[in-house]
C-alpha cells in the first residue's frame, strides 16, 4: 500500500507541475492579479502576450479578496500588476501603500475622474450603476432618475440590493462621499425599511428581474448584456439614473503597478496596452463596458458616456470611506 | 412468574405446521413442512446446515412468510393464505442463535423488554441469575448471556418458545451443563418449544421429540430412543450417531452377509442395506475368523475398533477384550440390526 | 448492497462487545510527533486568527457586538439546527428504507441517494432559484410557474438537500452491520416494527448520527454560497461583508474566531455524547430481513427517495444541461478546458492522499490514547473544518508568503490546506475504522515479538483500510467543490472546474458553467462509485 500511495504522490506531481506555469521571475515575464474575470479579460491578455512578447501569468480572483491577499503578502507579494473590478478594491491597495505612481504618460491618456488623484492607479474601462427592471411590470418613464427615488413606498418589497457586494458597498461609499454619511445612512434605512430583497451578487439580481421574481435591482449595467448572450431577448432593460447622484455613478475598473514589481517596465507596458485602441474597443464590443481612453466610442447599445451625467468626486477617497460605508449598511440592518 | 400451568388431561396444543413451502428465488428452503408440537414437549429440528430448518424457525415466529401452507400456535391460526399475524402478536417467546441481547440495556431491561416489570425477577431466577439485573450484556460471560436470552423469551409467558441452534456458542464443557440447565428451565417453565440445531447430541440430549430434516423436508419425526435405534433410512442413521452399512439378504427372520448370518424383525426380504451401530458390533478372537482388526484407538472406559473384511469396513466399540491387538482376526457378533431396501439413501 | 469502505465511515456498532478502552501504555514519541505535525497546518490559520484578533481595535470588537450580530448568530445556530434535523431524518430514513424493506431497485436507490454529495451547494441554490419563479425554467418549459424558493425554508430545503448525504452514507452503513435478529427479539418480544426501529435500532445508531450530524451541523454553519443565494441573512453573510466591505481584515476574524467557538461547543457536546458510548463490533450472521411494506407505506417509501434524488440530483442535472441547451442555441461558445479536469483531480487526489496520511496519528491517539492532548488534538482538526475558507486562506497568504518562499501558491501548499481544511471528515472515518480493531490485535503481535510500527504496518493498517480509503474518497469529493481557498492558494494558472464554474456563474455566463459544473458531478461521482458505493456490493 505505501509503495502504491507514493507512486500515487509522484504521479499527482509530475501532473501538477504540468498544470500550473512555472514562468515567474523570468526576465520579459509579470505576474498579474485579476480581479475581472478569466472569461473577460483571457483574450485580451494573450493579444497583449502576442504583441509584446512579454508572458503574463494571471491569477484569477474575486477583486476583494485578491486586495485582501495583497494586504496579507505585503512587500512579498509576487504580483506586478493589479487588475481590478472597482476603485475600492484598488484604493485599498494604493492605501496600503503598495501601488507606485504611475508615469504621467499613462495618466494622461484617460480622464482625469476615472484615476487615483494621486496616480496610483489607473481607470481602464468604466461600469456604470443602473437600474434592472422587468419591463413587464414597470414602466421605464416611472423609473427614478436617482436612487434616492426608491426610498419611495410604491417601491415596498420590490427592489434588490447587494449588500455584501463589492460594488454596492462601493456605491453606498460613494453615497457618503457626495450626500454625507447622515443622508445616506437614511437612505439605507428607508431602503431596508422598505423590504428590499437582499442577494448575494449582481450577476443574480439580473437573473432574477429576469426570471421575474423581483421587480428592480440595483447592479452594474453589463450584466444584461452578458444575460442577453446567453437567452437572446431578455424582459428585464437597463435603466441608467441620470440624475447626477451616486446612482448615476460611474466606476472605473482599473489597474496599478505593486511597489514589489521586479519588471515595472513590462508592468507599464501591460497597463498601456489596456489604454490601446485595440483593448478599449474590446471593452466597448464584448465586455460592453465603456472606453476610457483612445477616443473609443461605446458601444451602440449604451447611451454615450457623457449622457450620464455621473456626479463629480475624488474616486482615490473611495476606499477609505468603504469601512463607514460597511458600517452604515450594518447599521441599517441590511447586512 | 405467571407461567400457564399445564396439568390438564390432554395437553393443549403447541405448534402446528402443515404443509408450508417456501421459496427464495428460485431454491426452496422449505417444500411441504410439517410439525407438531403439544403441551410442554421439547421437540428438536435437527438438520445439517442449509436444510431449511432455521427457515421453519423463522416462519413459526412470524420474520418470514410462508408461501403456502398454515401455521397455528396454541391451536389459533397464525399463518394461512389469507392470514398473516405478525413477530409481535404472537405470544412466541425466540432465542436467537447469538442471544441477539440489546446492547445498550442493562438485563433487567432486556428481560423487562417484552413484559411488565414484576415479571423481571422471577425470570431471572427461574435462569439463576438473580443478582445480575443491573449488568450490561457485554460484563456477562456466554453461558450467561444465553440465560439472560432465555429469561427474555419466558419473561411475557409466552405460549411457545423458538431456540435457533441455542449451544453453538458455547464451548464443549459449557454446553453440557447448559443443555441440562436449559431442559431443566424449558420444563419447569411448561412452554412447549421448539429447537434447531446441527448437532445430534443437542438433539439426542436436550429433546423429547427430534424431527430430522434434509433439504426442506422433515424425514422422521421420532423420540431420541427411535431415532437411534430406528432410523428411516441410511442418511437419517449416519447424521444421527455412527453408522456403518454392508450388504446383505433378507430371508424370513434372518439376514445372510459376508460376517455371517444374524436374526432381524424386519418385514423386507431379498437383497438390503444392513446398518448397524459401532456399539451393536462385539468383535471375538478367533484364529480363523472372518474379520481383521486394522485399526485400534483406546478411551479408557471403551475402545473403537476397525473391522475388516474384503470390502467391507466396520467399526465397533467395546469394552476391554482381553488378548486383542491389531492384525488379529475375529469373529464379528451384531446385537441389534437394521434393514433398508437395496439402494435406499 | 452493503460496502466495507462505507462500514467504516460509521461509528462502531453490534451486538459484541470489544473492550476497546485505551490503552494504559502511553503513546510512543513518534506518534506525537506525528500528531504535531498534522496539527501544525491546521494551528497556522487558528493561530493566525487568534493572533489578529488579539491586536484588535475596539471598533472591531464593536462589530461584534452590535445587536444584528447577535440577531445573525442566533438565526445561524437555529438555522444549523434545524438543517441538522431535517438532513438527520431524510438521511437515517433513506438509510432505513434501502437497507430494511423490500423497495424494489433498492440497489439502483441506493447508489442515486449518495450522489448529491457531489453536487456543490451553490450549483444546487442556483438551479433552485433558476428552475422555480414566475419565469423560472420550469415556466419556460411549461407554461406554469412554480412559486420561488427562497427564504429561510428554502435555505433549509437546500442544505438539506446538500448534507443529508453525509447522515445517509454513515448511518446506512451502520444500519446494514447492526444484527438484525436484535429488531427480530424485539418484534417478537411484542414491538411493532416502528417501536422496534426506535427501541431497539435508534440508539444504537446515535453515535453514527451524531458524528453526521456534526459535520452536517458545522458545514451548514460555514456555509456562505448557498444560503445567501436564497437570501437568507446568516451570520457567515456578515464575515463574507467584512472582506468584501473592509480594508482591515481584523473585523472579519473576529467573526470567523466566533464561528469556530460555536463549532467548539458543539465539538464539546458531540464528545460528551460519544464518551458515554459503548464500543461494539459487529459481525452480522446473515443479510437482515427485509420488511414487507403496505401500499400505503410503500408509496410514502417512493415518495420520499423520488423527492430527496429529485431535487437533490436530477434538478440540477436537468437545470444545468437547459442551461447549457439554451447557451448553445444562443450560439454561446463552450471551451472545453481538460488543464481544468486535470487540475481538479490532481488536487483532490494529493488532498485524499494527504489527508489520509495525517488521519492515521489523529485516530490513533484519538481513540488509543484518550487524554487532554488527544483531545485537543481532535478538537483543533474539527475547529478547522468549521472556519470559512476565505479567513483561512488569507491566514495561509499572510504566513506563506512571508515563511515559506517557494512554496507559496505551489501546488504542495495548496494540497497541504485542502488537507487541513478537511481532514476532520478523514480522521473521523478512520477513527471508526480503528475502534473496531480489538486492542487485543496488536498486543497480541507485540507479544510474538513485533515492534510497534511493524504492528502498526503488518496488523493496524491492513484492518483500518477500508475506513482510510473512506475518509480520504470523502475528502477527494468535498476538495472537488472547493473554491475560496483555491482562488487564493492555487499556483498562477492552475485551474479547477469549481473555479470555472464560479468564475463564469459570476458573470453570468450560465451556459459555459454548465459545461464544468456537469463535468464535475461526472468527474466526482465516478471515483464515490468506486471508492465508496461499489466495493463488494451486497445486502
Amino acid at each position: 500500500m505505501f509503495r502504491r500511495v507514493t507512486l500515487l504522490f509522484v504521479a499527482i506531481a509530475m501532473l501538477a507541475s504540468a498544470c500550473g506555469s512555472g514562468d515567474d521571475g523570468e526576465p520579459g515575464s509579470i505576474t498579474v492579479y485579476s480581479g475581472r474575470s478569466e472569461e473577460l479579460v483571457a483574450p485580451l491578455i494573450a493579444q497583449f502576450e502576442a504583441a509584446s512578447g512579454i508572458s503574463v501569468a494571471v491569477r484569477y480572483g474575486d477583486s476583494a479578496e485578491l486586495a485582501a491577499t495583497i494586504l496579507e503578502e505585503g512587500d512579498n507579494s509576487p504580483a506586478d500588476v493589479f487588475f481590478a473590478q472597482d476603485p475600492a478594491s484598488l484604493g485599498a491597495v494604493a492605501l496600503g501603500g503598495y501601488f507606485v505612481k504611475l508615469d504621467d504618460s499613462l495618466l494622461d491618456r484617460v480622464p482625469a475622474g476615472f484615476s487615483a488623484s494621486d496616480g496610483r492607479w489607473i481607470g481602464v474601462s468604466g461600469r456604470a450603476r443602473v437600474v434592472v427592471y422587468d419591463t413587464g411590470k414597470i414602466d421605464p418613464a416611472a423609473l427614478p432618475s436617482t436612487e434616492d427615488g426608491f426610498t419611495d413606498p410604491q417601491w415596498d418589497g420590490r427592489l434588490a440590493v447587494a449588500p455584501t457586494n463589492g460594488s454596492f458597498l462601493a456605491f453606498v461609499a460613494a453615497k457618503i462621499l457626495i450626500d454625507g454619511e447622515d443622508a445616506t445612512l437614511a437612505w439605507l434605512k428607508a431602503i431596508a425599511a422598505n423590504s428590499s430583497l437582499t442577494y448575494p451578487k449582481n450577476s443574480v439580481i439580473v437573473a432574477a428581474v429576469d426570471d421575474g421574481q423581483v421587480d428592480a435591482g440595483l447592479v452594474n449595467h453589463y450584466y444584461l448584456f452578458r444575460r442577453q448572450d446567453e437567452v437572446g431577448e431578455t424582459i428585464a432593460a437597463n435603466h441608467f439614473m441620470t440624475g447626477g447622484g451616486a446612482g448615476s455613478l460611474v466606476m472605473p475598473a482599473g489597474a496599478g503597478i505593486l511597489g514589489s514589481s521586479k519588471n515595472a517596465t513590462a508592468a507599464d507596458a501591460f497597463i498601456s496596452f489596456l489604454l490601446d485602441g485595440a483593448a478599449q474597443s474590446y471593452f466597448a464590443n464584448e465586455t460592453f463596458e465603456y472606453p476610457l481612453a483612445a477616443d473609443v466610442a461605446a458601444n451602440s447599445a449604451l447611451p454615450p458616456l457623457s449622457s450620464l451625467n455621473p456626479p463629480q468626486f475624488d474616486l482615490s477617497r473611495l476606499a477609505e470611506t468603504l469601512d463607514r460605508a460597511t458600517d452604515l449598511v450594518a447599521e441599517a440592518g441590511l447586512l | 412468574m405467571t407461567l400457564p400451568p399445564h396439568e390438564q388431561e390432554s395437553p393443549p396444543p403447541g405448534i402446528h405446521c402443515h404443509a408450508v413451502t417456501k421459496r427464495f428465488g428460485v431454491a426452496t428452503a422449505l417444500r411441504d413442512f410439517e410439525l407438531e408440537t403439544s403441551g410442554s414437549m421439547i421437540l428438536s429440528l435437527l438438520g445439517p446446515s442449509g436444510c431449511g430448518k432455521t427457515t421453519a424457525l423463522r416462519i413459526i415466529a412470524g420474520f418470514e412468510r410462508p408461501d403456502s401452507g398454515a401455521v397455528s400456535i396454541g391451536g389459533e391460526s397464525v399463518a394461512a393464505d389469507d392470514v398473516f399475524v405478525p413477530p409481535e402478536n404472537r405470544k412466541v417467546g425466540m432465542v436467537f442463535q447469538d442471544y441477539a441481547l440489546f446492547p445498550h440495556m442493562t438485563v433487567a431491561e432486556n428481560v423487562g423488554y417484552g413484559a411488565p416489570s414484576r415479571s423481571v425477577e422471577p425470570a431471572l431466577s427461574l435462569v439463576g441469575l438473580d443478582r445480575h439485573g443491573s449488568r450490561m450484556p457485554h460484563e456477562l460471560s456466554g453461558g450467561e448471556q444465553q440465560r439472560v436470552a432465555l429469561a427474555r423469551a419466558l419473561a411475557p409467558g409466552p405460549t411457545a418458545v423458538l431456540l435457533d441452534e441455542p449451544f453453538s456458542n458455547l464451548d464443549a464443557s459449557l454446553r453440557d451443563r447448559m443443555r441440562r440447565e436449559v431442559r431443566h428451565i424449558l420444563k419447569d417453565a411448561g412452554t412447549t418449544t421448539v429447537f434447531v440445531t446441527h448437532d445430534q447430541e443437542d438433539a439426542l440430549a436436550m429433546a423429547d421429540v427430534v424431527a430430522v430434516m434434509r433439504t426442506g423436508t422433515v424425514l422422521q419425526v421420532a423420540t431420541p430412543l427411535e431415532l437411534y435405534r430406528n432410523p428411516v433410512s441410511p442418511w437419517v442413521a449416519s447424521f444421527v450417531g455412527e453408522s456403518d452399512v454392508f450388504a446383505g439378504t433378507a430371508g424370513m427372520g434372518s439376514v445372510e452377509t459376508a460376517l455371517g448370518t444374524f436374526p432381524h424383525a424386519s418385514p423386507l426380504r431379498g437383497e438390503v442395506i444392513v446398518m448397524v451401530r459401532p456399539e451393536w458390533v462385539h468383535p471375538s478372537p478367533a484364529i480363523d475368523g472372518r474379520a481383521t482388526v486394522i485399526e485400534q484407538e483406546f478411551f479408557g472406559h471403551d475402545q473403537l475398533l476397525v473391522l475388516e473384511l474384503g470390502e467391507t469396513r466396520l467399526r465397533s466399540r467395546v469394552g476391554h477384550v482381553p488378548g486383542l491387538a491389531v492384525g488379529d482376526r475375529v469373529d464379528v457378533g451384531i446385537d441389534e440390526l437394521v434393514l433398508f431396501p437395496k439402494g435406499a439413501a | 448492497m452493503t460496502s466495507p469502505a462505507v462500514d467504516q465511515l460509521a461509528p462502531p456498532t453490534g451486538d459484541q462487545a470489544v473492550r476497546a478502552k485505551p490503552t494504559a501504555t502511553p503513546a510512543p514519541a513518534w506518534l506525537w510527533v506525528a500528531g504535531g505535525l498534522v496539527v501544525v497546518p491546521a494551528l497556522v490559520p487558528v493561530l493566525g486568527l487568534i493572533w489578529r484578533v488579539a491586536g484588535a481595535s475596539s471598533s472591531a470588537w464593536e462589530t461584534l457586538v452590535s445587536v444584528r450580530t447577535a440577531e445573525l448568530l442566533g438565526r445561524s445556530v437555529l438555522f444549523a439546527l434545524i438543517v441538522t434535523a431535517a438532513a438527520t431524518t431524510v438521511g437515517v430514513a433513506a438509510a432505513w428504507i434501502t437497507t430494511r424493506t423490500d423497495i424494489r431497485y433498492a440497489r439502483v436507490w441506493s447508489t442515486l441517494l449518495a450522489l448529491p454529495l457531489v453536487v456543490p451547494s451553490y450549483v444546487l441554490a442556483l438551479s433552485f432559484t433558476s428552475f422555480a419563479g414566475p419565469r423560472g425554467l420550469f415556466f419556460d418549459a411549461f407554461a406554469v410557474s412554480l412559486p420561488s424558493v427562497s427564504g429561510f425554508w428554502g435555505a433549509v430545503v437546500v442544505l438539506t438537500l446538500a448534507t443529508y448525504p453525509y447522515v445517509y452514507l454513515v448511518v446506512r452503513s451502520t444500519i446494514v452491520r447492526i444484527n438484525p435478529a436484535l429488531e427480530e427479539a424485539a418484534r417478537g418480544l411484542g414491538s411493532g416494527p416502528w417501536e422496534a426501529f426506535r427501541r431497539i435500532t435508534l440508539p444504537q445508531l446515535r453515535p453514527s448520527i451524531a458524528a453526521s450530524a456534526l459535520l452536517v451541523a458545522l458545514y451548514t454553519l460555514s456555509d456562505f454560497g448557498a444560503v445567501s443565494l436564497m437570501r437568507l441573512d446568516v451570520f457567515t453573510r456578515v464575515i463574507y461583508a467584512q472582506y468584501q466591505g473592509r480594508l482591515d481584515r481584523t473585523p472579519a476574524a473576529v467573526l470567523s474566531i466566533v464561528l469556530m467557538l460555536i463549532a467548539v461547543a458543539i465539538l464539546w457536546g458531540e464528545n460528551r455524547s460519544r464518551g458515554r458510548s459503548v464500543y461494539f463490533s459487529a459481525h452480522t450472521a446473515r443479510p437482515p430481513s427485509q420488511l414487507a411494506l403496505t401500499t400505503r407505506q410503500r408509496r410514502s417509501a417512493y415518495a420520499l427517495l423520488t423527492a430527496t434524488v429529485g431535487l437533490g440530483l436530477a434538478l440540477p442535472v436537468v437545470v444545468l444541461v437547459a442551461w447549457l441547451g439554451r447557451g448553445l442555441v444562443s450560439g454561446a461558445v463552450i471551451d472545453m478546458r481538460w488543464g481544468a479536469v486535470a487540475g481538479s483531480l490532481t488536487g483532490s487526489l494529493a488532498a485524499g492522499l494527504l489527508a489520509m496520511a495525517a488521519a492515521i496519528p489523529v485516530a490513533i491517539l484519538t481513540i488509543r490514547h484518550r487524554g487532554p492532548a488527544s483531545r485537543a488534538l481532535r478538537i483543533t482538526v474539527y475547529a478547522i473544518f468549521s472556519l470559512p475558507h476565505i479567513a483561512v486562506a488569507l491566514a495561509v497568504v499572510f504566513f506563506a508568503s512571508r515563511f515559506l518562499g517557494g512554496l507559496y501558491q505551489s501546488f504542495v501548499l495548496l494540497a497541504l490546506v485542502y488537507a487541513t481544511l478537511f481532514l476532520a471528515q478523514a480522521s473521523g472515518a478512520t477513527e471508526a475504522a480503528l475502534s473496531q480493531v480489538n486492542p487485543n490485535l496488536e498486543e497480541a503481535a507485540r507479544g510474538l515479538g513485533d515492534q510497534r510500527f511493524r504492528v502498526f504496518r503488518r496488523i493496524t493498517l491492513p484492518l483500518i483500510r477500508r475506513g482510510l480509503l473512506a475518509g480520504g474518497a470523502l475528502v477527494f469529493l468535498t476538495t472537488m467543490k472547493e473554491l475560496p481557498a483555491t482562488l487564493l492558494l492555487r499556483p498562477t494558472g492552475f485551474d479547477t472546474l469549481a473555479v470555472r464554474v464560479w468564475s463564469t456563474a459570476n458573470d453570468l455566463f450560465y451556459a459555459r458553467a454548465a459545461a464544468p459544473a456537469l463535468i464535475l458531478l461526472v468527474a466526482s461521482a465516478v471515483p464515490m462509485y468506486y471508492l465508496v458505493i461499489r466495493p463488494r456490493q451486497r445486502i
